[in-house]
Parts: structure tokens; C-alpha cells; sequence
């Protein structure tokens, strides 16, 4: 009996003898960011006289390139899903016409959880969302990532409607907690 | 004469069992605050980021008698880990990137150690790292993480990467 005790303690001389310990610890941020890409810095719309006596104005899209919003989102579990509103931040529309811009679903690439677009809005100098329910994700970087944005100009009220020069207003893009 | 047999072996099971190895770790895993940082919208985070390599371990013998009686025990160390707060799809990596010192004073002798000069998965289950004999000093640690993405959302990660060493 004495003999199996022995060889038992030399069985845990064989066995683990100490830990050391490592902590490892870090934190993923929230983030919000967006961008619109190509950065064309304009884009352009012409508002021309009818071709015939009595006809409406014609309103021509000057720039045909295509336009797209990418984003990144990452929010705390429970947190709030995000919006991207679109506003006119710099100049004034003209009177008489109206802004809209439209946001296409979200492209096939990038992630889960990218936004829904609302739909045709029309944009004035108080801020509207364009695209809703933004979770944590990201729709890759540039052209044909993300949504692309559509822009229409309309003439709403030709009663108001003056000849003027060229006319400058800037759509700011913010992402927002809903 | 059989009760002296039966002391004699109780004495080596105890003297064997009194002489071990003790392994420490010194410094702190820091991954730079950059790599969690988005460039451009669109984008998500770096496929895997590296630690920079502050952390270290060393093999020691528990006294001094054991240092000279048996300064060829051999060793091996296993790494899991225990995780407070995680995400099962972030994966975390380590490996050794030197050999460290085999003197603890003069920084002149070579280690006896190896193996874990690669990436390996620590996860729940314990696995073989590295192995060697005798004393080794400050082993330099650096751990690698991947899978990390926007789309787990923002929050915190903590775990305990365990070291343990082994008669071997």
C-alpha cells in the first residue's frame, strides 16, 4: 500500500507545475463615417427656354456621371440604427424649383445590415433622411459601392421662376443616430 | 530493511515532486489604436493586426538547489485561454518571436527552446507551444487578431492567454 503512495507522488512530479497569465484586452469604437464618391465636386443642371412660344422650360441633367454614398457603421449592441440625411447647407435653391435626390439599394457588395433607402426626397435646407435602419456594417470603398444617388431638378412653381445667373447649392450628407 | 525501501521512495517522490519550474510572464499586450480606426468610408477594418511585441515569459527554476542539480530539466509550455468578453469570430494568434536569454545575468547564453516560432490559434483547449530545457529569460510574445469587423458592432474584448508549464 505504501508502495502505491510513493509512485504516486512520483507520477505528479511528471504533472503541470505552474500559469503564467496574459491579458489581452482592447475596444472596437463606435464609427460613423460617409463619403460620396467620384468626388466630382458638382453636379449640374441647365433650366432652358421652351423650343416653342407657350411650351414649358426644358430642365437638362448637365452631368451624367454617376454618383455614389459608401458608408461605415459600427454601433454597440442595442444601440439605435442610423439614418443619412441629406440637406442644402450652402446657397439656395432657385424659386420655383425643386431638388430631389433618390438613393438606389444598396449594391451587392459590402456587408450585412446596410440601409434601406426611403425614396424620392426632396432636399431644402432642413436635413431629411434619404436612407434608414443603417446597422453596423460597411459598403465598401467608391464607385458602385453603396447606394447610388440619383438627382432630379424640377421646375414645381413656374410663377416664381426668374432669370437668374448660375445658381451654387451645396447637399451635405450626415450620418446620424435615429 | 523493506521499511527503509518504502522511505526511499518516499523521500524521491517528494524530493521530485518539491523540484519544479515556474514560468512568468512580464509586460502588457498593446494593439495599436490605428488599426481600429476607418480610413474611408466603405471600408472595413484590417484583416488581422498585430500586438506590438512588449510581452514577455520566462522559464525559471524554483530554487536555487534545483538550478544546479538539474539544469537540464526539460519543460514544455501549453497556451489556452479564458475569455471574460469575446467574440467567437475573432481569432486570436500567437507566437514567439525571439529566443530570449539562457542567463539571467549577463544576457550571454543561448535559450534551449524550441518550437511556437509560428502563428497558432489559443483557444479553450490547451496546446503545446513551445518546449526546451533549463532556465530561459524574457521570450518575447506576439499575439495577432483577425476577424475582427464592423459588422460585430462596437464593443469591448478580454481574455486571459494562459501559459502553462509542464514537466516534460
Amino acid at each position: 500500500m505504501t508502495v502505491f503512495v510513493a509512485l504516486g507522488f512520483a507520477v505528479a512530479a511528471q504533472a503541470q507545475w505552474n500559469s503564467g497569465n496574459i491579458n489581452v484586452r482592447f475596444s472596437v469604437p463606435e464609427i460613423a463615417i460617409v463619403d460620396i464618391e467620384p468626388e466630382l465636386g458638382y453636379i449640374e443642371f441647365s433650366v432652358n427656354a421652351p423650343d416653342i412660344a407657350g411650351g414649358e422650360p426644358v430642365v437638362e441633367h448637365v452631368s451624367n456621371e454617376s454618383v455614389w454614398i459608401n458608408y461605415t457603421s459600427a454601433i454597440r449592441r442595442n444601440g439605435n440604427r442610423r439614418s443619412i440625411n441629406a440637406q442644402i447647407s450652402e446657397g439656395t435653391i432657385p424659386d420655383g424649383i425643386s431638388f430631389y435626390v433618390e438613393a438606389s439599394f444598396a449594391s451587392a457588395f459590402g456587408s450585412i445590415n446596410q440601409g434601406n433607402p426611403v425614396g424620392r426626397v426632396q432636399i431644402t435646407n432642413q436635413p431629411h433622411p434619404i436612407i434608414t435602419g443603417i446597422g453596423s456594417c460597411f459598403t465598401g470603398d467608391g464607385v458602385g459601392k453603396g447606394h447610388e444617388l440619383k438627382y432630379f431638378l424640377e421646375i414645381s412653381d413656374f410663377s416664381q421662376m426668374k432669370s437668374i445667373e448660375d445658381q451654387v447649392f451645396t447637399v451635405l450628407y450626415t450620418i446620424t443616430d435615429n | 530493511m523493506k521499511v527503509a525501501w518504502v522511505l526511499i521512495f518516499l523521500f524521491g517522490g517528494l524530493l521530485a515532486n518539491a523540484q519544479y519550474m515556474e514560468v512568468s510572464v512580464d509586460g502588457m499586450v498593446t494593439f495599436d489604436g490605428v488599426d481600429f480606426i476607418i480610413n474611408e468610408a466603405g471600408e472595413d477594418y484590417s484583416p488581422s493586426v498585430e500586438s506590438e511585441s512588449s510581452v514577455y515569459v520566462s522559464i525559471d527554476f524554483q530554487s536555487f538547489w534545483d538550478a544546479l542539480f538539474n539544469p537540464n530539466r526539460k519543460w514544455k509550455i501549453e497556451v489556452a485561454k479564458e475569455d471574460l468578453t469575446w467574440n467567437n469570430h475573432v481569432k486570436l494568434e500567437i507566437k514567439r518571436t525571439e529566443d530570449g536569454y539562457g542567463d539571467w545575468s549577463n544576457n550571454k547564453r543561448k535559450t534551449r527552446i524550441k518550437g511556437g516560432d509560428n502563428y497558432q490559434v489559443v483557444d479553450r483547449v490547451s496546446r503545446d507551444f513551445f518546449s526546451g530545457k533549463g532556465s530561459a529569460y524574457f521570450v518575447p510574445l506576439q499575439l495577432k487578431l483577425s476577424g475582427i469587423s464592423v459588422t460585430q458592432g462596437a464593443q469591448d474584448f478580454e481574455t486571459n492567454v494562459i501559459l502553462t508549464i509542464y514537466d516534460d
